[in-house]
C-alpha cells in the first residue's frame, strides 16, 4: 500500500537558515564539528586542503598526510610544509615507471615537521627523503625492504632520517634498516640522543644483539622500558661467547628496562646466547615473554628442552618472569 | 480492511523538527539515517520522534533526500535509477551557502553518510573554486588573523598557492 508524506506548514520560501546561532556569532564554516570539517578536507587536493590554514586560525588545516606509492617523477625537489601537518605516512610497496628518474637522480624530499608527531615510511626508497624542525616527533617507523635494488647512497639517507627522528617515544624499524645503517658505520658517531625513548621495536626479521647500530641505540636511549625483538634476536656469524657485548652495560638496562619480547625463538645456541647476555645485564627486568613457532608443538622433546634452558638461565634481575609461549 | 491500515501506519514515522513541526514519512525511508533507525529499532516508533538539531525547513529537506533514497521495494537499483538519483543529487545541494552547511550538519546529527559525502564534496568544491578571501565571504569565516600573521601563514606555504 502506498503510503504518502505529509509535510506540514513547509514554507517553501522561508529562509532556510537562521544566520545567527544563540550567541550572536555568525553561523560558518567553523560552525561545523571538526570531524565534519576534516571530511571536507579529504576531498581536496592536497595544496587547497593546505591552503585553508591561511582562512582562519580556528579551522582545521591539513594534519595528516598518507602518500601512498607515490613517485615523483622526474622532479629533483620536493618540500612537504604543512604547519599543522601532524601525521605523515609514506608506503612505497612497489615500483612504478616514474620512480627511476632519466638522468639518474634521485628526488630530495624535504619535510618540515613543524608540527610533526607520528612519521611513517614502509617500503622501497627511491628519493631522498629529509627531516627539518622534527622535534616533535613521537611515534616513528621506518620498515624497509631489502629485496631491491637501492640507491648507493642509501646509508646516508637513513641515517639522515633517524638523526632527525630523536624525539621519539616509540621507535619501529625493521631489521633491514639496522643493517643498512650498520653498513653505513662512518655515521656511527652521528647516532643523536634517545632521551624520550621508551618503546624499541624490530620488525620484519630477526636481528644481531651484537649489532653495532642496535647497541649504539640502546646506549643512546638511557630511558627505554619496553624492547621488542618481534622476529628473534641473534648474534652474528663469528660470535661464539659473550665477549662483554653489552659494556659498558646501556644506562636503561640499569634503570628502566621493565619488559623484553622476542618472537620466533628456535632454541638455537646463538639465540640462547643472546637471550642470555640480555637476562644477565638487565638489572629491573620485570619480564621477558619469549614466543616459539608453532612447528615445535609436534616435537615434544625439544619444546620442553627449550623451555628449560630458558627458565635455567642466570637473571640479573631478581623479580624477572620468564614466559615463553608457543603460539 | 482494517488489517492493511494498521499496517500502513506501522510503516510511518513523524518527525518533530527542533521548532515544532512535524512530518510524517515512511519508516523504511526515514532508516536512510542512521540515528532514525537506532530510534526505530529502539521502539521510538510509536510516538514522535524529535529531531531537535534541525529547523522544520531543513528537515523538510532531508526528508526529500530519505524519499529519494529509500530502498526500493522491488530489489537492487538499476544502473538507470542510480544515474537519475546522481542528477537528482547534484541538483539537491545546488542550494545557497547557507542551506548547503545546514544540510551538512543535518547529515552529520542524523548519521546519513551518503548525503554528508554528498555535502562535504559540495562544500570542497566551493574551497577548491575560490579564493581564499572569497572563501572568508562565501562561509562567514571571520578573519582572525593580523595582516602580518596571515602573511607569515602564506609564506609557510606558499607552493600550495602557486
Amino acid at each position: 500500500m502506498e503510503t504518502t508524506c505529509v509535510i506540514q506548514k513547509t514554507q517553501k520560501k522561508q529562509k532556510l537558515s537562521e544566520k545567527e546561532d544563540i550567541s550572536g556569532n555568525i553561523k560558518g564554516l567553523g560552525s561545523l564539528p571538526e570531524e565534519v570539517l576534516r571530511h571536507i578536507l579529504s576531498f581536496l587536493p592536497t595544496k587547497d586542503a593546505v591552503r585553508t590554514s591561511v582562512l582562519s586560525k580556528s579551522l582545521p588545516v591539513l594534519e595528516e598526510l598518507k602518500l601512498d606509492d607515490c613517485s615523483w617523477g622526474d622532479l629533483k625537489f620536493v618540500t612537504i610544509s604543512a604547519p599543522k601537518l601532524n601525521s605523515l605516512s609514506i608506503f612505497k610497496m612497489g615500483v612504478q615507471d616514474g620512480d627511476i628518474q632519466r638522468s639518474g637522480d634521485l628526488c630530495l624530499v624535504m619535510i618540515v615537521g613543524d608540527s610533526l608527531k607520528e612519521f611513517y615510511y614502509k617500503g622501497l626508497m627511491f628519493a631522498e627523503y629529509c627531516l627539518y624542525n622534527s622535534f616533535r616527533v613521537e611515534k616513528a617507523e621506518i620498515v624497509t625492504k631489502s629485496k631491491y635494488d637501492r640507491p648507493t647512497n642509501i646509508g646516508r639517507f637513513l641515517w639522515n632520517l633517524l638523526i632527525g627522528l630523536s624525539s621519539v617515544e616509540l621507535l619501529r624499524l625493521s631489521s633491514d634498516m639496522v643493517k643498512v645503517l650498520s653498513d653505513s658505520p662512518e655515521f656511527l658517531p652521528h647516532m643523536p640522543m634517545f632521551n624520550n625513548l621508551i618503546d624499541l621495536i624490530i620488525v620484519d626479521y630477526r636481528v644481531d644483539l651484537d649489532c653495532t647500530v642496535l647497541l649504539k641505540i640502546l646506549q643512546k636511549s638511557p630511558c627505554l622500558q619496553t624492547l621488542n625483538f618481534s622476529e628473534g634476536i641473534s648474534l652474528s656469524l663469528n660470535r661464539k661467547e659473550d665477549d662483554m657485548i653489552l659494556d659498558p652495560v646501556p644506562l636503561c638496562f640499569l634503570s628502566h628496562l621493565k619488559c623484553i619480547n622476542i618472537g620466533s625463538y628456535f632454541g638455537h645456541e646463538k639465540e640462547l646466547l643472546a637471550v642470555k647476555i640480555l637476562l644477565k645485564n638487565a638489572v629491573v627486568l620485570d619480564k621477558i615473554n619469549i614466543t616459539c613457532p608453532a612447528s615445535y608443538d609436534k616435537n615434544f622433546d625439544r619444546q620442553v628442552k627449550v623451555l628449560t634452558q630458558l627458565l635455567e638461565l642466570p637473571r640479573r634481575s631478581q623479580n624477572c618472569k620468564i614466559r615463553a609461549l608457543t603460539v | 480492511m482494517s488489517s492493511t491500515l494498521c499496517c500502513s501506519f506501522a510503516k510511518n514515522v513523524t518527525l518533530r523538527s527542533s521548532d515544532g513541526q512535524t512530518f510524517e514519512v515512511e519508516e523504511a525511508a526515514a532508516q536512510v539515517s542512521q540515528t532514525i533507525k537506532r530510534m526505530i529499532e529502539d521502539g521510538c516508533t510509536g510516538s514522535v520522534i524529535p529531531v531537535p538539531n534541525l529547523t522544520g525547513p531543513v528537515l523538510a529537506l532531508v526528508i526529500e533526500y530519505f524519499k529519494k533514497h529509500s530502498p526500493p521495494s522491488d530489489g537492487c537499483p538499476t544502473a538507470l535509477l542510480e544515474m537519475e538519483i546522481k542528477d537528482w543529487d547534484a541538483k539537491f545541494v545546488a542550494v545557497d551557502n547557507d542551506t548547503l552547511l545546514d544540510l551538512t550538519l543535518a547529515a552529520h546529527y542524523l548519521e546519513i553518510q551518503g548525503l554528508l559525502d554528498l555535502t562535504c564534496h559540495r562544500v570542497a568544491d566551493i574551497l577548491n573554486d575560490n579564493s581564499v578571501e572569497k572563501i572568508r565571504e562565501i562561509f562567514h569565516i571571520k578573519n582572525d588573523f593580523t595582516p602580518e600573521e596571515e602573511a607569515e601563514e602564506r609564506s609557510k606555504i606558499q607552493w600550495a598557492f602557486e
